[in-house]
Order: structure tokens, then C-alpha cells, then sequence
């Protein structure tokens, strides 16, 4: 087949090879606001503060494997479920997370706000989803796989991260009562 | 009829060129192959290294990458604490704070804890520069922070046409009538002291170049300018060249070696 009538078949497949990443794009999905109100079906609580030091501290910490930027951290709660929306680093830049936690277990993750340019197909339900019911191990690990995407793996470590601390906090304020 | 396994002369002048062009060309370009093979690797797994969060000091290769830090786009002082926004860095006395910032807006401190506000987030810090909690205030707001004060022991942001008043603790902000603006003690731009300038524009160049872009810049030619592209481009094409009269000479072996047998 001559190279010339290739090139539109050629050109296409380019076309639509690339239009997923030509069409998607960093920027902010969801409004904190409208994250915490969809957590809160009945009624959205007073938001509280929750402050890091001692014990709680170093799980995080550890969790996170680095330092915990912030003192205080901002949260929701009505007795059964907690709603935290937490800043965690990629590859340079935060991105932002929701995640709604009852029974010692995950309800849902959020992608809310995502800052840069490779990695955003963490805020896809297909990856998302597998957080459902995800709980904590006593080794401090979620206490099921889950799967990466491949050329997202700093995304998903974050988010993975914020997982594991948003249960952390969701088991500090129901012993603190 | 030649049924001898030696090929004609004008063939073997032609292998012999081709050979030593070979050579040549391999020698020439293994220096190129290491160099692009070990940075390579290097950015192959520049993820799993963090070669993206490792900063190059060498104020030399600094200086080559016409890495200056800028002046202050707004500095403010409060209480001998300051704020600058050095680009898009936000500095807290020595310390920096945040990047990603636009615009800043004013620094307040109210006993322990500051106040550095941006155009639509409010940073609540220690006075010794810790974090306590940085306040997403853009969708509370109608517009962007104007500017922020202190009112005893709270604080006020001005947006718009509205004022927001703190709690104590600095947690959040609700919109009241009943501050007048001449009570509040606003905060206004201030110079920084030099010797502070210097060491937060230390600070700025420090974290400027990351070891994953200066690999980056030498594995494509452009650590050595715009030309250095297209020269990394010559180089490929040489390879091409070199695995082309490699291919060629093996599949000429080949035939002679079956010819033969």
C-alpha cells in the first residue's frame, strides 16, 4: 500500500491516540464544600479541628514517611462518619483529597483538586473505587491491594498516603470521644 | 568464473572503508552512548530516586542557568516578623511556606500565631514559622483578599466590599458588619531587612535547579544552549548510521558465509 494513503489512517490514530490526554487537563473537580455536604447526606456538622502532636503525630508520619506540613487539620464529623480533605505532594505540586471514613473503614476518596500535568487519572472511579471499605491492618497498612496506573505511580502513592492517615485521624477522634 | 571465497578487489576497498567507518564512528560516538545511556537509567527511575526533590547547590552551574532569585514582588512586616513573595515562593521570615502562591496580601500577628494572606487563602502560622493550617478561603469569599489587619485579638480580611473576622484561635473567618475599618490596624507593604533578602534569595536559588532537570538538560543537548538539540539530533543519526553499517556488514557476512557452505 502506497506510504501517501497511510498517512490520513496514520494521522487519525495519532488524533485519537492522543485526545484523551489533549482533552483532560489539571484543575479543580470538586469544591470542598460540595464534598463535605455529599458526605453528610442529613446534614453537614460545624467543621472541627483536630490537632497533630504526640502519638498521633508520629502514626501519621509514619504513614506518610515524611513530616506532616501542617499542626492542625480541618474535619467533619457527626458521631459515625468523618470527612477530611488533606493536601499531599505527587510529584511537585499538592494534590487534594477527600475522604469520607465510618466504621473504621473508607466510604469514598475524592480527587477534589489536582495541580499538575501526569498522574491526574487518580481521580477516575475505576481507581477510586477500590478504596471502598478499605480499612487499616495492624501493621498500619490498608488492609487490601490496591492497584496503581501505570505513569501515575507517584499519584497513587499519594493518594494511598492519604488514605492511611485519614483513618488514622477518623480512629484518634472516636477513642478521643 | 571467480569461485574463490575472497570477493573482488573493488568490493573489498568498499568493506574495508565501510569497516573502518565503522570503527571509527563507534569509537567516536561511545562517549555519547554512555552519556546517554547513564542518564538514561537515571531518568528512567527518576521517580523511585526523587531526583525531582533533589536540588543542585553548585552556585557555579547556578549562576550558568541564570539562576537569580527575584526581588520580592510584596513583602510585608508585622510585629518584627515579615513576609515576602519571592515568583511564586512565599516566605515567613527564614522560612518558606508555600509555593504556588500568586499574590500576597499582608502579614499579621496576634500573639503566638501570624497571619500571611494571598489573594484567596490565609496562612495561620507560629510565630517561629510553623504551619498551624493554611484556610482554602476562595469559595467563602466573593472576590479575592484585598487585605488583612488585626482588630485586637483577631484578625480581619477585606474582600470586595466585605470584612471577615477570625476567632482567636485563627480557624476560620465569618463576615461581619460591625468592624469599622478604621479600628483595624491593616497591614501595609514594608521592605525587608537586607541581611533577610539575602537569605531567603539564597533559599530561592538553592531550590531552583533539580538534579531530574539538569539530567534532563544533558541527556537532549540543551545544558549546552539552543543548538545543543540539534546536535544530540546528529548524534542519533551517526547511531543510526552505526547500527545501519553494523546491520550491513553482518547481513554481507551472512550471505558470504551461505554462499559458501
Amino acid at each position: 500500500m502506497h506510504i501517501a494513503r497511510l498517512l490520513p489512517v496514520l494521522l487519525a490514530g495519532v488524533v485519537l491516540w492522543a485526545s484523551p490526554a489533549l482533552a483532560e487537563s489539571p484543575g479543580r473537580y470538586m469544591d470542598v464544600d460540595d464534598y463535605v455536604a455529599s458526605s453528610f447526606p442529613g446534614g453537614r456538622p460545624e467543621p472541627r479541628t483536630l490537632w497533630l502532636a504526640g502519638e498521633l503525630r508520629e502514626s501519621v508520619e509514619q504513614a506518610l514517611g515524611h513530616r506532616f506540613a501542617a499542626l492542625r487539620v480541618r474535619y467533619w464529623y457527626d458521631g459515625v462518619t468523618s470527612a477530611w480533605v488533606l493536601d499531599e505532594i505527587g510529584k511537585e505540586l499538592p494534590i487534594t483529597i477527600g475522604v469520607t471514613v465510618r466504621d473504621a473503614a473508607i466510604v469514598n476518596i475524592r480527587v477534589l483538586e489536582f495541580r499538575e500535568s501526569r498522574g491526574w487519572e487518580v481521580r477516575y472511579p475505576f481507581f477510586t473505587d477500590q478504596f471502598r471499605s478499605v480499612g487499616m491492618k495492624a501493621d498500619g497498612d490498608l488492609d487490601r491491594n490496591i492497584d496503581g496506573i501505570t505513569g501515575a505511580t507517584l499519584s497513587v502513592g499519594a493518594v494511598k498516603r492519604m488514605a492511611k492517615v485519614a483513618l488514622l485521624f477518623h480512629e484518634h477522634i472516636q477513642h478521643a470521644g | 568464473m571467480n569461485t574463490s571465497s575472497t570477493p573482488a578487489n573493488g568490493t573489498s576497498r568498499q568493506n574495508g572503508w565501510l569497516r573502518r567507518g565503522h570503527r571509527w564512528l563507534g569509537i567516536g560516538l561511545s562517549l555519547f552512548v554512555l552519556l546517554l545511556s547513564c542518564t538514561g537509567i537515571a531518568l528512567n527511575h527518576s521517580d523511585n530516586w526523587g531526583l525531582g526533590n533533589r536540588y543542585v547547590s553548585w552556585n557555579w552551574l547556578l549562576d550558568a542557568y541564570g539562576m537569580r532569585a527575584p526581588a520580592p514582588s510584596a513583602s510585608f512586616s508585622d510585629s518584627e516578623h515579615h513576609a515576602a513573595l519571592l515568583g511564586k515562593r512565599l516566605f515567613f521570615d527564614q522560612r518558606e511556606i508555600a509555593d504556588g502562591v500568586d499574590v500576597l496580601t499582608g502579614v499579621v500577628v496576634i500573639g503566638k500565631l501570624a497571619l500571611v494572606t494571598s489573594d484567596d487563602s490565609a496562612f495561620v502560622l507560629t510565630t517561629a514559622g510553623e504551619l498551624v493550617e493554611r484556610l482554602d478561603l476562595s469559595q467563602q469569599l466573593p472576590g479575592a483578599i484585598d487585605r488583612a489587619g488585626r482588630l485586637g485579638e483577631s484578625a480581619v480580611i477585606f474582600s470586595g466590599t466585605a470584612s471577615y473576622q477570625s476567632d482567636t484561635g485563627l480557624s476560620g473567618f465569618v463576615q461581619t458588619n460591625a468592624v469599622a475599618h478604621g479600628d483595624v490596624a491593616w497591614s501595609s507593604p514594608a521592605s525587608l531587612p537586607a541581611s533577610l533578602l539575602a537569605s531567603i534569595q539564597d533559599q530561592y536559588r538553592g531550590r531552583g535547579l533539580t538534579v531530574e532537570r539538569l539530567l534532563s538538560d544533558v541527556h537532549s543537548g540543551r545544558i549546552v544552549g539552543g543548538s545543543g538539540p540539534l546536535f544530540m539530533d546528529a548524534v542519533a543519526f551517526l547511531f543510526i548510521l552505526l547500527s545501519a553499517t553494523g546491520l550491513y556488514m553482518w547481513l554481507r557476512s551472512s550471505g558470504r558465509k551461505n554462499g559458501n557452505s
